[in-house]
């Protein structure tokens, strides 16, 4: 009985697997630049570069951490004096892409003073499962229109505290750069320890509330 | 193996290869920012234009493997990029674990399957572990399907009458 290939029924044939898999890339990195520059919440190939402005040369991220309570009582000095850490040249581009970085003792007092306004740049679902009280929900997926409410709540010279779930999730630093490129943020600090490091020093204490409290009669 | 067992066995990997690359690139594609923040949580000693050209073409060459896959057409080549992609994702997920990398940040939930975000259970799914070794059975899976399917054509099988239905 003949087989399919004594029939001569086409199959490919192993030399031909590279050409064809070189096609199917080639197919996916067009098809994907295509869909990308048409999909509203598509990826915007430099961070924070609106169309138009010039590229922006990305700095070695130099974290600064203030560890001494000498260090942030300059901070908090240099805040209300209205000097931020990302000065911007005339013309409103950055001078450099370096992040300051805080701890959640430097960004308790900051929230407490409210010398600086708390940014939770999780997903909108993750907010509303919980935050750090007092924290505003802008996800790193908003949208132009929420980024337009957010700075016209909070003007550019408020100086803002990004925080996202722990100190592996690269996203606050993403959104705190966005900030400062996108919507002209002067002063943006990025708490790394995020979410994760709030759970751990005043997460259970306000868990072990809720739960006193639930076990109330 | 018996030839009828061989077949759907090998049918069965190549639907199951078909249908998870096929709901991975659909994922990915709906939230591409997402993607391209977890490409970034690997820490990979590549530029970021690369990294931000893989997160827009990735999704778009899965799910091409994926529909091929399950329509039976081009298996081969399919295969070959599944293959290399599963290396890659291994690669990244091993070096991400050998190097203590906490890749589950907690931002993606698993909220399909009723999980909340500090669920025990989703910390596993998340776990850059449980990414490594499900990648590593997939790659295994897709080697062994990609060989057998290669091989064919090394050393035809004797002609048998399952020989005439569509190979799976």
């Amino acid at each position: 009985m003949n087989t399919p290939k004594e029939l001569g029924i086409a199959r490919q044939m192993p030399p031909r697997l590279t050409r064809q898999m070189a096609a199917l890339l080639a197919l996916s990195i067009a098809l994907g630049v295509a869909f990308n520059a048409v999909n509203p919440i598509g990826i915007k190939y430099s961070v924070g570069i609106s169309s138009g402005t010039p590229p922006l040369r990305e700095a070695p991220a130099v974290r600064i951490s203030h560890s001494t309570n000498g260090a942030y009582q300059n901070e908090l000095l240099s805040l209300t004096l209205n000097e931020g850490p990302n000065q911007t040249r005339p013309g409103g581009m950055p001078a450099t892409t370096s992040l300051q970085t805080t701890t959640w003792a430097e960004t308790k007092a900051f929230i407490s003073t409210q010398a600086a306004v708390l940014v939770d740049a999780r997903p909108a679902t993750a907010f509303a499962a919980g935050h750090i009280p007092g924290a505003v929900s802008l996800p790193f997926t908003t949208t132009a229109a929420d980024l337009a409410e957010f700075q016209r709540r909070h003007d550019p010279r408020t100086p803002l505290i990004v925080y996202c779930a722990n100190a592996a999730c690269p996203i606050a630093d993403y959104m705190a750069k966005k900030l400062i490129s996108d919507a002209g943020y002067q002063s943006v600090r990025v708490f790394t320890g995020g979410y994760g490091e709030w759970q751990r020093t005043e997460g259970i204490q306000t868990a072990g509330a809720t739960l006193q409290a639930r076990m109330q009669p | 193996m018996n030839i009828n067992l061989e077949i759907n066995v090998r049918t069965s990997v190549r639907c199951l290869l078909g249908f998870l690359f096929l709901w991975a690139a659909v994922s990915k594609a709906a939230n591409p920012t997402e993607f391209l923040a977890s490409i970034y949580a690997y820490d990979l000693p590549l530029p970021r234009p690369i990294l931000q050209l893989a997160a827009v073409a990735l999704p778009w060459l899965e799910l091409l493997c994926g529909l091929l896959l399950l329509a039976n057409l081009y298996v081969e080549s399919a295969l070959g990029c599944v293959v290399a992609l599963l290396i890659l994702f291994l690669a990244a997920t091993g070096q991400a674990w050998f190097r203590g990398l906490d890749i589950a940040c907690g931002c993606f939930q698993f909220g399909f399957l009723g999980l909340s975000p500090s669920a025990s259970a989703t910390k596993f799914l998340e776990s850059v572990a449980f990414a490594f070794f499900r990648n590593l059975v997939l790659t295994v899976a897709a080697g062994w399907l990609l060989w057998e399917r290669i091989a064919e054509f090394r050393q035809p099988s004797p002609p048998v009458s399952t020989q005439l239905a569509p190979h799976p």
